[in-house]
């Protein structure tokens, strides 16, 4: 048994660790990467907890190093998200830590900005360059036009990047755009935080581009539900039916697919609603609040042209539905592709007419656990998504950016970003963004870092007595402490900020990242009616654990709001689509994000860029999807070199013929398309940007009109196939 | 060792049920981490050079828009009929007491008959020597040998997670038991999917499962007798 196992055996988490104290392991301080090589026993592994940092899921993982080296991260099995479980993503981090391309010490540029010339300095004189130019900056009563623009970071030095912005003067926070997924999901909120959906527990569930196994807001957490809702021990197999364009991995696992016309997921969900409520399907059914017109404009019989799907199907699924024992309807993806989100607020409409609300199998709305809030600013920072009209529009007079790179995602906004003043860039990565830059501060990786994240977990447990369903809250944060010592001469972004606030005279309320966790945890302990102090083995035992979870915690606490408590918003959607077809354009195009580069984040991990794509296979570059009777029409070949032209611009990539895919759709995944960031991205397939699908951009992406020639030339993809044949008797 | 009757051994076995796989290839990035598996590079890969001890095939069946599709990781089935073992001239890949089909590198000649006699196409061979540039090398498992140019590769179903699985039983006076060994795409399955054990023991999971009425083995008709066992999705 290994040591992880026999804490899971134990207990649950920190309040029970004190078990582990004095096993002998003098190495298991807080501060592990710190301890001289003499304390450590040479062949013996050592884990350490943490939290990834590859999605905004934030599974916490454990990592086993020997010798100061990290070799393997695994979920870990304490923490209620992931318990245990890691997706490829996750796996990849070490790839993070050990990359190759890693900024190796601060820089700052010698050439031409965006030259890429930079000459490594020191950590001293980085630190002074940056705080005299703010100095200078605030000297000229200028530091309100100075921008701090945070993507993906760690909690702790987002909070010092508020603290920072607020000692020093300025609103401006920039963060990356809110995708549509993240929007659908806060329809479904009542305040607080993101909603849990209990797929679980769900007996049928309704996705519409909800890719909840792929990318969707904690892919383990429901990949683990999906586990279950299929062969869950004592219940029934769940039924799944995903509506999209276009079939995702997602998809592909349902058990029915409904390739709805782009843009008709809304219609589709209030035919589905008229259905019930007609039908009298569940007791005291309330139409909706729609701007115009009434609910039986959406009959399925009106709508079914548009959507695409013969009536009685739709009537078929509505009536499954409706009767299933817990149905549940998520959205995201492609569904939220029209941007206003009325598509989403229909679909959440479904669950609040079968009323699943904070129910088992429904959507479990969570309050916001927030123990640290003491050391966040005491007003609220708020950050900006980034779009071309808001965030860096009217330059300034310095750009600070960290864990986004809008010259890739976004590269309409390069000359925004070069009209900054000065540019330093926190990147660990020479990406597109960073080679703009004039100094370079570089970051740990997130194994090399400080943090404590904070949150509230959901979970549905059976009850032993009644045999019945009820849902439970754990509040839980995870502590990260360095598994491994820095590998480079970086620096956390919370210590060079807090390092230059002290330059500038500014005082931030802790120390170091470091202090930042000492003083987190307690606040933690002390809002789960814990011991607030730690003894020194409980310290030890938490940066092997990671997690502080209340005990007994699911069954703390089930605030059960009902339906009234969600706003009732209007849904503003015409009982017929606004037809944007262009001869010219005939086909739709749709850009989705990659399940392991994402949207070109994680380009450079090698062992991802090798990951054959699930359904094409393809590895090391980027294709376009297209529908094999479309294809044919256009006497396109399997592995064609297509030239895609859309309004905004073209691009020539390798067609691959993908039978799950609406015939009047193309599809291409983000991902490619880096001009710089390592040798592993640089210079391979294409970014959808510069079709004019950019990322967040702002414009209704269900709008997107493209169309296809045969390029000619030779493609270049790379496909990892198989050599098993085709017709064999596979298991089923 | 000599002590213990091979009866008593374990025999390793894994049950994937393909009604929880969902085809994400977590199993792959951890096989890739546990086991020092190579990256190939793009233009070694595009000559099918690029190694994947264990992988997703994926079926499509039908046409739009009724369109099927069905994942299946496949990795070495350890056949207890092999046919991989009987044709290598030098005994590199053989199988063991506890069931596993067994490779050493530094006997393997590199013949590549094994390979071609493998109906799984699990194999993969080293045709050139594994990069790992400075400091990428530093993520590799130090209980995992790297392969040279030149020899044959595989899943070994962790047998460094099983020796040491063993040890610790063994250490506490006991047979090993079901947790005891979690190969890391086990370990890693964000659904579930797969288990791992002792089919010797009639307790351990693996047993439990592989009695299911959904079980049945990769083409079996091949009289293979593979380790491997997939419980279908039914509907």
């Amino acid at each position: 048994m290994k040591r992880r196992e026999f804490i899971i055996l134990t207990g649950s988490g920190a309040a029970s660790t004190t078990l582990l104290s004095g096993c002998g392991h003098p190495e298991n301080t807080l501060i592990p990467a710190l301890i001289p090589d003499e304390t450590t026993i040479p062949g013996v592994d050592y884990w350490k907890a943490g939290t990834c940092a590859l999605c905004p899921a934030a599974c916490g993982i454990v990592v086993r190093t020997r010798e100061h080296r990290a070799s393997k991260i695994e979920g870990n099995p304490l923490h209620p998200v992931n318990r245990g479980a890691l997706c490829a993503r996750g796996q990849a981090g070490l790839q993070v830590l050990y990359n190759p391309d890693r900024i190796k010490s601060p820089m700052k540029r010698t050439g031409e900005r965006g030259s890429g010339r930079f000459e490594p300095i020191s950590w001293e004189e980085a630190i002074k360059t940056l705080a005299e130019k703010l100095n200078d900056i605030r000297s000229r009563n200028l530091n309100g036009s100075v921008v701090f623009s945070m993507g993906a970071a760690l909690n702790v030095n987002r909070i010092a990047a508020e603290h920072f912005m607020d000692a020093y003067g300025s609103s401006r926070l920039v963060t990356t755009p809110l995708s549509g997924d993240d929007r659908a999901v806060g329809y479904a909120s009542a305040g607080g935080q993101a909603p849990v959906f209990d797929i679980a527990n769900a007996t049928y569930l309704l996705s519409f581009g909800a890719r909840f196994l792929e990318t969707w807001q904690s892919p383990v957490m429901y990949s683990l539900a999906y586990g279950d809702f299929r062969r869950g021990h004592g219940r029934k197999r769940g039924r799944f039916v995903m509506v999209e364009p276009r079939m995702s991995v997602t998809a592909a696992n349902a058990d029915e697919w409904a390739p709805a016309a782009v843009g008709s997921e809304g219609l589709f969900a209030l035919a589905i609603a008229q259905v019930i409520v007609r039908e009298k399907l569940v007791p005291n059914a309330a139409p909706p609040n729609l701007a115009s017109g009434s609910l039986d404009d959406y009959a399925p019989e009106k709508t079914a042209a548009q959507i695409d799907v013969p009536a009685e199907r739709i009537i078929r699924i509505a009536r499954e539905f409706a009767e299933a024992e817990r149905p549940l309807a998520i959205c995201g993806g492609a569904a939220t592709l029209d941007e206003d989100g009325e598509n989403a607020k229909a679909i959440h409409f479904l669950n609040r007419l079968v009323g699943n609300l904070n129910k088992p199998g429904g959507v479990l709305q969570t309050d916001r656990f927030d123990p640290i809030a003491g050391l966040r600013p005491a007003k609220p920072a708020n950050w900006t998504p980034l779009s071309g009209a808001s965030g860096y529009k009217d330059g300034g007079s310095a750009l600070l950016i960290h864990g986004m790179n809008p010259a890739h995602f976004a590269p309409d906004l390069r000359d925004q970003i070069k009209a900054f003043g000065y540019i330093a860039s926190f990147s660990p990565f020479l990406d597109e963004t960073t080679e703009l830059a004039d100094l370079i501060l570089p970051d740990h990786s997130y194994l090399e870092s400080w943090d404590l994240y904070a949150a509230a977990a959901r979970r549905t447990e059976k009850r032993a007595e009644s045999r019945e369903l009820k849902v439970g809250t754990l509040p839980f944060a995870s502590v990260a402490s360095p598994v491994v010592p820095p590998e480079f001469d970086t620096k956390q972004t919370a210590d060079v900020l807090i390092q230059v606030s002290r330059e500038l005279g500014q005082t931030l309320p802790f120390e170091s990242a470091e202090d930042f966790v000492k003083k987190a945890v307690p606040s933690v302990r002390k809002a789960m009616g814990q011991a607030a102090e730690l003894t020194e083995e409980e310290w030890s035992s938490l940066a092997e654990t990671g997690v502080l979870l209340v005990e007994h915690g699911a069954a703390s606490s089930t605030a059960e709001s009902d339906s009234a408590k969600a706003a009732d918003e209007k849904i503003a959607i015409g009982p017929a689509i606004e037809e944007n077809k262009r001869d010219d354009y005939p086909l739709y195009i749709l850009a989705y994000e990659h399940a392991a580069l994402g949207h070109g984040e994680h380009a450079n991990l090698p062992w991802l860029q090798e990951l054959p794509d699930p359904m094409t296979t393809v590895i090391w570059g980027s294709w376009v999807e297209i529908n094999p009777k479309t294809a044919a029409a256009l006497r396109i070949k399997d592995g064609d070199l297509v030239e895609v032209r859309t309004p905004a611009g073209a691009a020539t990539l390798p067609a691959v013929f993908y039978p799950g895919i609406r015939p009047d759709v193309i599809a291409t995944p983000y991902g490619q398309g880096h001009t710089s960031f390592g040798q592993y991205a640089g210079g391979r397939g294409i970014n959808p940007a510069q079709l004019g699908l950019a990322y967040g951009n702002g414009a209704r992406s269900s709008d997107s009109r493209a169309r296809v020639t045969i390029a000619g030339g030779e493609s270049r993809l790379v496909r990892f196939g198989t050599s098993l044949p085709e017709k064999i008797d596979t298991p089923r | 060792m000599q002590e213990t009757p091979e009866a008593k051994k374990p025999q390793w076995a894994m049950v994937i049920d393909l009604d929880r796989c969902t085809g994400c290839e977590a199993c792959v990035v951890a096989c890739h981490a546990e086991n020092n598996v190579r990256i190939a590079g793009e233009e070694e890969a595009a000559r099918g050079r690029s190694v994947n001890w264990i992988r997703v095939e994926r079926y499509l069946e039908g046409e739009y828009p009724d369109v099927k599709v069905r994942f299946m990781p496949v990795m070495c089935q350890h056949c207890e009929e092999a046919p991989c073992e009987p044709v290598c001239p030098v005994y590199a890949t053989y199988h063991s007491d506890e069931g596993l089909n067994a490779q050493v590198y530094n006997r393997c000649v590199g013949t590549r008959y094994c390979a071609n006699n493998c109906p799984y196409t699990v194999r993969f061979f080293n045709f050139f020597p594994a990069q790992w540039p400075e400091p990428l090398w530093k993520a590799l498992n130090p209980e995992v040998s790297v392969r040279s140019r030149g020899v044959m590769e595989k899943c070994t179903f962790c047998i460094q997670r099983i020796r040491k699985g063993e040890e610790k039983a063994k250490d506490e006076g006991r047979d090993v038991r079901d947790g005891d060994v979690n190969p890391a795409c086990v370990q890693s399955c964000p659904t579930r999917a797969m288990s791992f054990g002792n089919i010797a023991d009639p307790a351990s999971e693996v047993s439990r499962l592989s009695k299911s009425g959904r079980a049945s083995r990769l083409m079996e008709e091949l009289g293979t007798k593979p380790k491997v066992i997939y419980l279908n999705r039914g509907e």
